[in-house]
């Protein structure tokens, strides 16, 4: 009886790891067939990641400014002018935060940065 | 994504491998902080070219193992006297516990590196490996940080080469380790049923 309990629990682990597994193996095989493997690329050859135009949708409360415009490379002050943006802490802020201050949905103000970078990127050619 | 994780997130940004370094100590010395989450985010930052990946593997490593080691070390100074002051006594002399300790001896060094892949576990282990006064500190350190370079350069390199996408891992991460930390525990706990029905 113990030896059969001692099985079960066995097979039991098993069957959890081998599960647990495939929901790692499936979201990452996901991510790396949709990067064409194009950005290994880039960082086997040392190179930062390239501008993807769909992390514009990945743009959340949580980022600052400042890494918003390192991660789409645009100029510093360009956000600051076409959002009007009046807070001393630009870029050290985040779009949570600015949105708190200026009393706006934070959605709303998310879709017009989405708005904005969209613009910059297709008027100009990333670096 | 919880508040948890968008405020971690956000002070990642602000103060970069200092956020990380605190984020990763603390969450060693058992406190409930989204450590994994911040280190994959890391290494994606570091992909984007917002942080540095050598400082980032460098600072997560250095983190986390002096996390560990801070852990078991006030537990091996001060841990079994502070358990008999809030009245743990009766739980520190029963069988439960010493068939516990024994396990973790026995198993010391593939406990020990092994756990540094589990947050959620990782800390009791150096709690319990600090109380046990079986387990050196020379054994503690070595296999500590093995496992903590493996965990620190692993998951930091997974956020690099993930870069922007390495949110759509995030959600899966923590259920991850919550899984494997209750495999560990059952496993932990089949073990002991089987010597204790083998007595």
């Amino acid at each position: 009886m113990k030896s059969v309990l001692k099985k079960i629990i066995t097979i039991t682990i098993i069957i959890f790891v081998v599960f647990l597994l495939l929901i790692v193996m499936i979201p990452s095989s996901y991510v790396a067939k949709n990067n064409n493997y194009s950005i290994w690329k880039h960082h086997l050859n040392g190179r930062r990641q390239p501008i993807l135009i769909e992390d514009i949708s990945r743009i959340s409360s949580w980022m600052t400014f400042d890494y918003i415009n390192n991660l789409f490379n645009l100029p510093q002050t360009y956000l600051e002018q076409t959002l009007n943006i009046q807070d001393y802490r630009y870029p050290f802020l985040t779009v949570g935060q600015y949105a708190k201050r200026k009393k706006v949905p934070v959605d709303t103000l998310i879709e017009n940065i989405k708005t904005s970078v969209r613009e910059y990127l297709s008027s100009s050619t990333p670096k | 994504m919880s508040l948890i994780i968008s405020a971690t997130l956000s002070y990642i940004l602000f103060y970069k491998y200092i956020a990380l370094f605190v984020i990763a100590y603390l969450a060693a010395l058992l406190l409930p902080l989204p450590s994994n989450t911040s280190l994959l985010a890391a290494g994606a930052f570091a992909s984007q070219g917002y942080m540095d990946i050598y400082i980032v593997l460098l600072v997560a490593f250095l983190a986390n193992i002096l996390g560990d080691l801070t852990g078991f070390i006030i537990s091996r100074l001060y841990g079994k006297e502070f358990l008999m002051k809030i009245g743990l006594k009766k739980m520190m002399l029963s069988k439960k516990y010493t068939d516990i300790e024994k396990f973790i001896f026995k198993n010391s060094r593939m406990t020990i590196f092994v756990t540094r892949f589990f947050g959620q576990i990782g800390p009791l282990v150096n709690i319990l490996a600090g109380l046990s006064q079986e387990i050196s500190f020379k054994r503690f350190f070595i296999y500590g940080s093995a496992g903590e370079f493996v965990y620190a350069v692993g998951l930091g390199l997974i956020g690099y080469f993930l870069g922007s996408t390495w949110q759509n891992l995030s959600p899966v991460i923590t259920p991850i380790g919550i899984g494997f930390t209750i495999i560990v525990i059952i496993f932990v706990f089949s073990k002991l049923y089987t010597r204790k029905s083998r007595e």
